[in-house]
């Protein structure tokens, strides 16, 4: 693979590096004939953000294979970005092979300088796939940049989450008495409960759509979601960057909500990148303040709600399993929850959670990966899904458990999502390729020495 | 207890514009002293700090004003003032925009008490409440629990303390001029010497084993016990002439600390008209007054008043 690109197309490249820096520090790199795709995730797993790249946008695109993936510090992108974009005539980024070890990145200054910097790729690449329709939301709006800022800068600026608030608009002329009469939507600092707030400000700020938003639509009964403020102003800025407005999605609380930048035309066509971030919101509505714990629920009710806390648990054991593991909020949603029964049914919005189970379908992939590589270290012709050291039966109590709950998923998902399962196998092939080719450069090295 | 009052204009402009950003720098939280007739903003209780006093009339800021309590109608608590700057600032920008649709501007402020989320015990909290043509807030700052009757007392005894004025002040005629030496002082040692004499001379000086560095500031106009410069030290250095003036009993010498001093020196956010420095009797604080005149006059403004109190490192020699 090997790209180009420069002036304006390097200032946008540039604007994609330094926000999904502020996602996640990993960079999933993604190329295939038509595009790019640039993809990171937060280390407690509740932002995703995924940018693509039209082939147009840059001077030279040549991806010699079909599809061709790897992963590299955003922090290490980030220092190459560190020389000023107006003195960069052009930009190269060349992977020789797919299994180069290393991503060149070559700088070609306009003072005749030529920088070149050799990235190494990580060894177990973290690659997760999220795909939302933002057709499917049932609510969203759009905001300039300049006028959600002036909106956030009422909250205390050490925020962590937000919670908004959205009811129909109303077709009545606003009431003059009324205090909050014609602002249909809320902007509310959220308080976490778990949390000393002694010494945080508490803000509500009702707003007027129809004056503060480009558009909006909602209908039916309030709903609310909860998200970080973090990602949202780092997405925020990057909007205001690209000079286009800001597209929020969502639907209720505990279910995702997805932002991409407006272009000035409805499918964006005309652009030559797209940028998605999705981010997890908090699972108890805010709209019923005062309820000591979960509203109760239906005998049919019962189920999901064990579902979730078992998704829960299974996540917590894989936290014990591998100590980078940054355990998530126990307010948050992990993107989707385990239950069968979701697969069976084909509305919207349980199709929107079954390619949802992607992420923990290969997150629970990998962990069984680590965990074998943790017992059967150095032994590469073992293969990674039978873990069969008995001297850690802890351990290996641990790793059953998610490979138990794919296959229970296994059973019921569709061919579709079948075809992931195979993707994730390749990926394996792939990843004991690597470890091969890791041990074998150590003794030329030493011998240089 | 109850409080509760509507922020005037003039007041939106001295609190967000002037007042808050200085008092923040002095100190990030302070008590709010409300009475019957003042509103009070105290750096006093903050153990060897600079004490700050901010004390204006109500009628200098707020219309409306409402105050009950047990205790002859004091409350006192304490808040965090970047807090409050922040919620006043997001107040006056949803009340600026009500100003298109010509509607008076009510920004309202009002101690309440509030249950949070998911929490069982009531907090209390200083609310500003406002709405504008797009948009209505309502900003709740977490303070502490109102100070009870004895600390009312105790808060009421080192205010009436910190209101003793030193005997004789000196004016500074340009305060900027010495905000820039006071941040080149803070660069040479950690103690600044300040003497003041009764015929008008300030002297600040940072003195190390290598370097010195101060400034002298003569004939200056005094308020208060004054005296006039003997004929026979003008010509002497202002080293020497400080000794003598200290030994006649006219001038007194302290050391504060350049951290202090700086810090105390902020208060110019508020754009005061004059500046007076002045030593307390023993030595026991420098005092820093600032005076406010009333707008388009040169007459004091008695609404607002401003000092600052800085602890001495050492017992000045008068």
């Amino acid at each position: 693979m090997e790209i180009t690109l420069s002036d304006n197309a390097l200032k946008t490249f540039a604007r994609c590096i330094t926000c999904l820096a502020r996602i996640g520090n990993e960079l999933a790199i993604q190329a295939s004939s038509s595009q790019l795709l640039f993809h990171t995730i937060n280390s407690s797993r509740s932002a995703y953000q995924c940018i693509a790249f039209k082939s147009g946008l840059f001077d030279a695109y040549n991806v010699s294979s079909n599809s061709l993936q790897c992963s590299v510090l955003l922090k290490a992108v980030c220092a190459v970005l560190r020389t000023p974009i107006t003195n960069i005539d052009h930009l190269t980024v060349r992977l020789p092979d797919p299994d180069a070890p290393k991503v060149q990145w070559i700088l070609d200054c306009y003072n005749g300088m030529r920088k070149t910097y050799w990235i190494t790729c990580n060894v177990e690449p973290d690659i997760h796939h999220l795909s939302l329709d933002r057709q499917k939301f049932p609510s969203n709006f759009v905001v300039r940049p300049r006028d959600l800022s002036r909106l956030l800068a009422n909250f205390q600026s050490s925020l962590q989450e937000i919670t908004i608030i959205a009811t129909e608009p109303s077709s009545l002329l606003t009431d003059a008495s009324n205090e909050i009469g014609g602002k249909e939507v809320e902007l509310r600092s959220y308080m976490d409960p778990t949390k000393d707030n002694d010494t945080l400000l508490h803000t509500q700020l009702w707003i007027d759509p129809k004056e503060e938003f480009l558009q909006y639509v909602h209908t039916g009964d309030p709903i609310d979601v909860t998200f970080s403020v973090k990602e949202l102003k780092a997405f925020l800025s990057f909007c205001e960057g690209c000079e286009v407005d800001l597209h929020l999605h969502f639907e209720k609380a505990g279910e995702p909500i997805l932002m991409a930048p407006k272009f000035g035309l409805e499918d964006g066509s005309h652009s030559n990148f797209d940028a998605t971030l999705v981010l997890a919101t908090m699972l108890i509505s805010q709209l019923h303040e005062g309820a000591a714990s979960e509203p109760p629920v239906g005998a049919t009710g019962t189920h999901p709600h064990t579902e979730e806390r078992n998704a829960s648990h299974m996540l917590q054991e894989n936290c014990r399993a591998n100590v980078s593991f940054e355990p998530p909020s126990d307010h948050t949603r992990i993107w989707s929850d385990l239950s069968a029964s979701a697969f069976k049914s084909i509305s919207p919005l349980e199709e929107r959670q079954a390619q949802g189970e992607t992420i923990l379908n290969d997150d629970g992939q990998r962990e069984i990966q680590r965990i074998s590589t943790m017992q059967i270290s150095g032994v590469a012709s073992v293969p990674g899904n039978n873990p069969i050291d008995s001297n850690v039966p802890t351990e290996k109590d641990h790793g059953q458990e998610p490979q138990d709950a794919m296959q229970d998923n296994g059973q019921a998902i569709s061919q579709h999502h079948r075809s992931n399962w195979v993707d994730a196998e390749e990926d394996d092939e792939d990843e004991q390729d690597e470890d091969e080719q890791d041990i074998q450069p150590t003794p030329p090295y030493y011998e240089e020495h | 207890m109850k409080f509760k009052a509507f922020v005037t204009d003039n007041g939106v402009q001295l609190l967000e514009r002037r007042f808050l950003p200085a008092l923040e720098r002095t100190g990030k939280s302070c008590h709010l002293f409300l009475t019957r007739d003042h509103a009070m903003f105290l750096h006093l209780l903050n153990g060897d700090g600079v004490q700050c006093l901010a004390q204006f009339r109500k009628e200098a800021l707020f219309h409306d004003y409402r105050i009950s309590s047990q205790n002859d109608d004091r409350i006192a608590f304490a808040l965090d003032l970047s807090l409050l700057l922040r919620a006043l600032r997001s107040a006056v920008a949803v009340a600026s925009s009500a100003s298109a649709s010509s509607a008076p501007t009510r920004l309202e402020i009002k101690l309440v008490k509030k249950l949070p989320p998911n929490s069982t015990q009531p907090m209390p909290y200083l609310t500003l409440e406002t709405r504008g043509y797009k948009s209505a807030v309502i900003q709740d700052i977490p303070i502490s629990k109102p100070l009870s009757r004895a600390q009312v007392t105790e808060l009421q005894s080192a205010l009436d303390t910190a209101q003793d004025l030193p005997q004789t002040l000196v004016q500074v005629p340009d305060l900027n001029q010495l905000l820039n030496l006071v941040d080149r002082m803070k660069q040479v040692g950690d103690v600044v010497n300040v003497f003041i004499s009764k015929h008008g001379d300030l002297s600040v000086q940072v003195s190390t084993t290598l370097i010195s560095l101060g400034a002298e500031f003569r004939r200056l106009v005094v308020i208060g016990e004054k005296t006039n410069a003997p004929a026979e030290d003008q010509n002497l250095s202002a080293q020497t002439r400080s000794s003598r003036s200290i030994s006649r009993g006219d001038g007194q010498y302290v050391q504060v600390s350049v951290k202090h001093f700086a810090k105390s020196l902020q208060c110019h956010l508020t754009r005061p008209d004059c500046t007076f420095f002045g030593i307390a009797p023993q030595g026991s604080c420098l005092t820093v007054i600032f005076q406010f005149f009333v707008p388009g006059s040169r007459q004091t403004d008695k609404s607002i008043s401003l000092h600052c109190r800085l602890p001495v490192l050492d017992p000045g020699s008068g």
